[in-house]
């Protein structure tokens, strides 16, 4: 009788198993779905890095060393940034100076929006750099960030430029630029660090590549949930990448996203994530958020970008936008929500 | 004309060269001399000192002392005694004896050997060398001398050195002692005499040319010929003679080549092969065959233009040519001059003959129809002499013969490359006529010719298959539009053409078999199922070569149905594993050619493609039964792999790898119903698809940010694949298949694995589904998991150290993660700290339950991977100090990292109080010490810290938690008082 049962039982167990597989199966086939890349090795190197990164920050936990200290390197970077700043500045024609002062007065006022979402000890300041560049953003220890005109060239609202200081911000608040400086910055106590920058160069020579796309997703996850909290539309993550992704078709720096397939020496030595895949993870989570929240209206900021007038100066009644995705017009009764209280600090 | 001053010259030179070549001569000999008389002295030298040795007293021995000197006693052989030193024994080691230190020893060998070295080089070396440097320099003081001369002096000199020579002959030729030298001297002078008239009329390189008429040239160089020849009928040694003739033709290859030296040449070797005493030895006319050969190569090579420019010359070489090699066939053939026997030298000369005369045909000749219908009246003319051969008996010569025409019959049928370019099809005449050579021999019941012409035939089909194959490739290089590199005329020119010719060879090839089944030879021929194979092969390269056509299946599937069944009925020696073999080359060429030729259309790759290959499979299953099932298994798993994945990822590239994980579950369930072959090749087949599964999930799956709606939920796609792989993993553990199957080698090996998969497939979807910040409570809970009851009893023993793993990680993470990264989110659930306050409630909860769960003789017990294996015991020896302990720390740690710190001090009191209850519920005295331990630290830190650095609100409340903790303390030790002692 037993054995009948368990033959049942097993019967069962497959029957309902293939049954699943197969309605799986059926779905996947009637929903086209599909991956971004044709193929690719980048997500598996990012979910090897996952082990290596704590490593490395188990590294950073087993120093004696403090916010405070990177604290004082981001001041000595700002302080060296803005010297260089006005340096480069006073060397345009006097239009580009005013459209590069508008840039940075621009960059201030909406770090001034994302400051409270940060929780470390850090002036936060983001600095134009100087034209002539790619179209990029990067993250410094101490709060410091760095945009290029051209990434505010190549993006096509504020919410795509939100996602990415958001991004860099993130990098500061996981603790990505303190692991990239900590040698700089111990050695700084014995006064050798020269030598301390030596060694980070070597450890990231070294060791970066394996954990370089694990800390990026983390920062896109951040950049997400910052986005989130705030009241730009959560799309603008996906929008920034796909706009980055152009911007580097058409520079010719990277192969059309139809063409890439599978590289494993390629994949594992990108420093960040194929830009289609960040893309359509923001999108995902975007999407999802959006179905949580099919009666939300959130801001976009195209014009507001093209003006350098942050959503804090001035609302665009246009620029709303609700799960539909098309811009919406202005909700009059609806106040803006405001800005998130910081939370306690450590 | 010569002058006086000259001739003195000459005989300057001459005595000169006559010193100079006696006197190192004699040196030499001298030398050589004294060092023998020196090595034998030596040798008695040393027999002198082993006579002494041998002398000597024991005691002298024992004392150390020795009569024979250090340097003497040095240069003794290895296997001499040593004399001066006692053999070291244990109660004296060779260290404590101050008599025979070693370093003086050392110093003692190397000045004999540096001695030795020495002697050697003056007594011998410098003599030699003398003598050698003594020859040179004379030699050079007569080439100095003779390059002085004029070309008619030196020809002169030449002459009289050779008249030198002949005189020995003329003069002690008689006398048998010195006989043998002076003919040697005589043959000598002869070539001497007969190089100084070849450069006298036409060799300006050699400096001696003096006559510039070429018919005065050309006596002189008859005249020196004439002597040879006549050397050579008057040489009583068959080398020299045949040294004569072969010398007398290089000076020929000087002249001009034109029709009249090579006509000398002929005349020459005709006359060195004919004269009376000549033609009965057989090396001799093998040299001089090959000597001609080589001339009429030489001669051909440097009268190309002429040759190509003029028919008439070509057909007088070729006539020419004929006159030597058939006269030598024709010579060989006469019957008192074959041998009985076969030996190896007569086959070679008949060998030489006619390839050189097959040489002289494929050189000569300028192509088709000359050149076939010459080699084939040559393979004739060899039939012929074969056939007068064996009317009189003489059997070698006959199957020499025989052989010798069906090589001349194929290179008749070669040589019909130009008017038949394609490869395949003048392969497949080769074929046809080492078919017939094979069915005429077989008639003869000479099994040597038999098995050569088995032999034959073989080559031929391997050539026709290969042109074939190289005709296939062309094909899918042409298919692929690419340019070929394989030169037209080796491929085929009509594909369909070559495809029936190969299927045509391959049928030819099966009724050889055929008929050699049912009129066995008289011994059988070697490696008969070697011929299987060829047909085997032939019939698939000629099915697959249409292969890039889209009806290839309807086209190959009967020619290939039909070998099977022909080999099935039939059974010809190997015709059936090489039909098998056949079918499965046919089952990959055609996945290669689904995958170039990608993406299908549904029903051309269904109906067109996979059914024929299925059908072919299922004859195979019908036509081999069991042996040829497993691989029929395993083509029709590989058909249906490659075909889902070309029918199932234009919709999704996502869904070959879901169809390969039903695939596989299907075979687990199948393999219960079959027998143990099939089982296990379903079995293997089973695992394969779920191994497939991994690199779709590593380059498609992983990447996916695609969603699906059910019911109007919008799911995951990738983590709904992940949990339909992990269950398929989990059914392969589970669903275990009937005992036949579990008996298995491979269930056995691969099985207890799915256990370390599944778990693998749960920490890749804990890392790919989950944000950092929830993998540490994720750990957790797996490790809470892993050590529940029911976990040990469905899985194994070895789970607990998994779960050990994944708490660890938990602390890593909360130390690493927890206590310092940020984030934006504002809801108090979605904070580190919270989430890092909840995985260590899930800790604390995983050590309560690893003191009830992992008892000492279970973690013992756990056998596990090689690298984790030592682990069990190591925890069941200290499992607070594994355990316990690193979660205290890390929770010190995560509290000061993450909260205020002017809170720290209550917050590690609440620490030290959690610990000190947790000692008495574990009764674990350890913790009770600990947490008194930090209790004191934590009212040190109040003292020396919060009192002067917060302010009074928050030191107030600090003192009043730790103070209410310590109270509870004292009460919970005042209530469980058993516990806590």
């Amino acid at each position: 009788m037993s054995g009948v049962a368990g033959g049942r039982r097993r019967l069962l167990a497959i029957g309902a198993l293939l049954a699943g597989g197969a309605g799986l199966l059926l779905l996947l086939t009637l929903e086209r779905a599909r991956p971004p890349l044709p193929s690719s090795l980048a997500e598996p190197f990012r979910m090897l890095g996952v082990p290596f990164k704590l490593l490395d920050r188990l590294g950073s936990r087993s120093l004696p060393l403090g916010s405070g200290d990177e604290r004082a390197l981001g001041r000595e970077l700002s302080q060296d940034l803005a010297l260089q700043q006005a340096r480069w500045q006073a060397q345009l024609k006097p239009e580009q100076r005013r459209r590069s002062r508008a840039d940075q007065r621009y960059l201030d006022q909406l770090m001034v929006e994302l400051r409270p979402f940060a929780h470390r000890p850090f002036p936060y300041r983001a600095f134009l750099l100087e034209p002539g560049g790619a179209a990029n953003a990067m993250a410094l220890p101490g709060g410091v960030i760095l945009v290029t005109p051209e990434l505010l060239a190549a993006l096509g609202s504020e919410a795509e430029l939100v996602s990415v200081l958001a991004h860099e911000i993130g990098h500061v608040e996981l603790g990505h630029c303190f692991d990239a400086v900590r040698l700089r910055l111990l050695a700084r106590r014995i006064e050798r660090e020269r030598l301390g920058q030596l060694s980070d160069a070597l450890t990231a020579l070294l060791s970066r590549h394996t954990y370089s796309k694990t800390a990026e997703h983390e920062a896109d996850a951040y950049a997400f949930a910052l986005l989130r909290e705030s009241r730009y539309d959560p799309r603008g993550a996906a929008a920034a990448f796909r706009a980055l992704a152009r911007q580097q078709q058409n520079s010719g720096a990277e192969p059309r996203s139809s063409s890439r397939l599978a590289d494993p020496l390629r994949d594992y030595l990108l420093s960040h994530p194929p830009l289609e895949l960040r893309a359509a993870e923001a999108e995902r989570r975007a999407a999802g958020w959006w179905r949580q929240q099919p009666h939300q209206r959130r801001y976009v900021g195209r014009l507001n970008l093209q003006q350098r007038q942050p959503l804090s100066r001035r609302a665009w009644a246009g620029e709303w936008v609700s799960a539909g995705a098309a811009p919406a017009g202005p909700a009059p009764h609806t106040p803006l929500p405001p800005p998130p209280a910081s939370p306690p600090r450590g | 004309m010569v002058r006086l001053g000259e001739l003195v010259v000459v005989l300057l030179v001459m005595a000169a060269l006559c010193v100079g070549m006696l006197l190192p001569l004699l040196a030499l000999a001298f030398a050589l001399l004294a060092w023998g008389r020196s090595r034998q002295l030596s040798r008695q030298l040393l027999q002198l000192q082993q006579r002494l040795a041998l002398l000597e007293s024991p005691e002298t021995r024992r004392s150390g002392a020795s009569v024979v000197p250090e340097p003497e006693r040095a240069q003794l052989p290895p296997h001499t005694p040593r004399l001066a030193q006692p053999s070291p024994t244990p109660q004296t080691p060779p260290r404590a004896t101050p008599s025979t230190p070693p370093a003086p020893r050392r110093q003692a060998v190397s000045p004999a050997w540096r001695q030795r070295l020495e002697r050697e080089l003056i007594e011998h070396w410098t003599g030699l060398l003398g003598v050698v440097l003594l020859v040179a320099g004379v030699t050079f003081l007569a080439v100095n001398l003779a390059l002085r001369l004029g070309p008619l002096p030196r020809f002169l000199l030449i002459l009289a050195v050779a008249v030198a020579m002949l005189l020995p002959s003329l003069l002690w030729s008689a006398q048998q002692r010195w006989r043998p030298l002076c003919l040697w001297l005589r043959s000598g002078g002869g070539a001497l005499l007969l190089f100084a008239c070849a450069a006298s009329g036409g060799w300006p390189q050699m400096g001696l040319q003096w006559l510039h008429d070429p018919v005065a040239a050309l006596a002189l160089l008859a005249a020196g010929v004439a002597v040879n020849l006549r050397l050579a009928v008057l040489s009583r040694s068959e080398t020299v003679a045949s040294l004569h003739v072969v010398v007398t033709l290089v000076p020929l290859l000087i002249l001009q080549p034109d029709a009249i030296s090579l006509a000398l040449a002929t005349l020459v070797t005709l006359l060195g092969l004919s004269l009376p005493r000549l033609q009965h030895w057989e090396r001799h006319r093998l040299l001089v065959t090959l000597a001609y050969t080589g001339f009429q190569l030489s001669w051909a090579w440097r009268a190309a233009a002429a040759l190509a420019a003029s028919e008439g010359l070509r057909l007088q070489a070729l006539l020419l040519a004929l006159a030597v090699f058939g006269a030598g066939v024709l010579l060989q053939h006469r019957p008192r001059l074959v041998p009985r026997r076969g030996r190896p030298l007569p086959l070679a000369l008949l060998l030489g003959n006619w390839g050189a005369l097959l040489l002289s045909l494929l050189l000569y000749s300028s192509g088709p129809p000359l050149r076939p219908a010459l080699l084939l009246a040559a393979a004739a003319a060899a039939a012929l002499l074969g056939a007068l051969s064996r009317r009189r008996g003489f059997e070698w010569l006959r199957r020499a013969d025989i052989l010798v025409g069906q090589g001349l019959a194929m290179g008749a049928v070669l040589s019909l490359q130009p008017l038949i370019v394609d490869g395949p099809l003048l392969l497949f005449v080769l074929l046809l006529e080492c078919l017939a050579f094979l069915l005429l021999v077989l008639r003869e019941q000479d099994i040597r010719l038999q098995r050569i012409g088995w032999l034959l035939a073989g080559l031929a089909g391997l050539a026709l298959l290969l042109a074939g194959a190289l005709a296939g490739i062309d094909a899918w290089i042409a298919a692929a539009r690419l340019p070929s590199p394989l030169p037209r005329g080796l491929v085929a020119i009509g594909q369909p053409r070559s495809q029936s010719l190969l299927v045509l060879a391959s049928t030819l090839v099966v009724l050889l078999q055929r008929r050699l089944r049912k009129r066995p030879p008289l011994q059988p021929l070697p490696q008969p199922q070697l011929a299987g194979w060829l047909a085997a092969a032939l019939m698939a390269v000629g099915a697959l070569g249409g292969l890039p056509a889209v009806w290839w299946s309807l086209e190959a599937l009967p020619a290939l149905g039909a070998l099977l069944l022909l080999a099935c009925v039939w059974r010809p020696p190997g015709l059936r594993p090489a039909t098998t073999v056949a079918v499965g080359a046919a089952h990959g060429l055609i996945w290669l050619h689904w995958w170039q030729a990608r993406p299908w259309a549904p029903l051309p790759l269904l109906a067109l493609q996979l059914l024929p290959l299925l059908l072919l499979a299922a004859l195979l299953i019908r036509c081999r039964g069991r042996r040829g099932r497993p691989l029929a298994i395993l083509l029709i798993g590989f058909s249906l792999t490659l075909a889902s994945w070309l029918l199932l990822s234009p919709f999704s590239p996502l869904a070959p790898a879901v169809a390969w994980l039903l695939f596989s579950l299907l075979a687990l369930e199948l393999a219960g119903g079959l027998e143990r072959r099939d089982a296990r090749m379903v079995l293997l087949l089973g695992l394969l698809w779920l191994a497939a599964f991994v690199p779709c999930w590593l380059l498609l799956i992983s990447q996916d940010a695609s969603s699906l709606t059910l019911l109007g939920l919008a799911l995951p796609a990738r983590l709904l694949i992940e949990l339909f792989a992990l269950a398929t993993v989990l059914a392969w553990w589970f669903l275990r298949p009937p005992a036949l199957v579990r008996e298995l080698p491979l269930w056995r090996s691969v099985h207890p694995w799915f256990l370390e998969s599944a778990l693998l497939a749960v920490v890749a979807l804990i890392v790919g589904e989950l944000g950092s910040l929830w993998r540490p409570p994720a750990w957790a809970l797996l490790a809470l998991l892993l050590l529940a009851g029911p976990m040990r009893r469905w899985f194994a023993d070895r789970v607990r150290l998994y779960a050990v793993l994944a708490y660890w990680l938990s602390i890593a993470t909360v130390v690493a993660l927890l206590g310092t990264v940020e984030t934006p989110a504002t809801p108090w659930w979605l904070q580190p700290a919270a989430i890092g306050l909840a995985t260590i409630g899930l800790q604390l909860g995983f050590v309560v339950a690893s003191h009830r769960s992992l008892e000492p003789q279970l973690l013992r017990a756990c056998g596990s991977l090689p690298l984790i294996g030592g682990l069990g015991p190591r925890l069941a020896e200290q499992r607070t100090r594994w355990l316990d302990l690193p979660l205290f720390a890390a929770v010190a740690w995560f509290l000061f990292s993450r909260f205020d710190h002017a809170l720290l001090t209550l917050l590690w009191a609440i620490e030290a109080f959690v610990i000190y209850g947790l000692s008495g519920l574990l009764r674990e005295r350890l913790y009770r010490r600990l947490a008194l331990l930090a209790l004191a630290l934590c009212l040190l830190r109040l003292v020396l810290i919060d009192m002067e650095q917060a302010d009074l609100g928050l030191r107030g409340a600090v003192f009043v938690g730790v103070g209410v903790l310590m109270v509870v303390m004292n009460a919970l030790a005042s209530r469980f008082r058993e516990r806590f002692r």
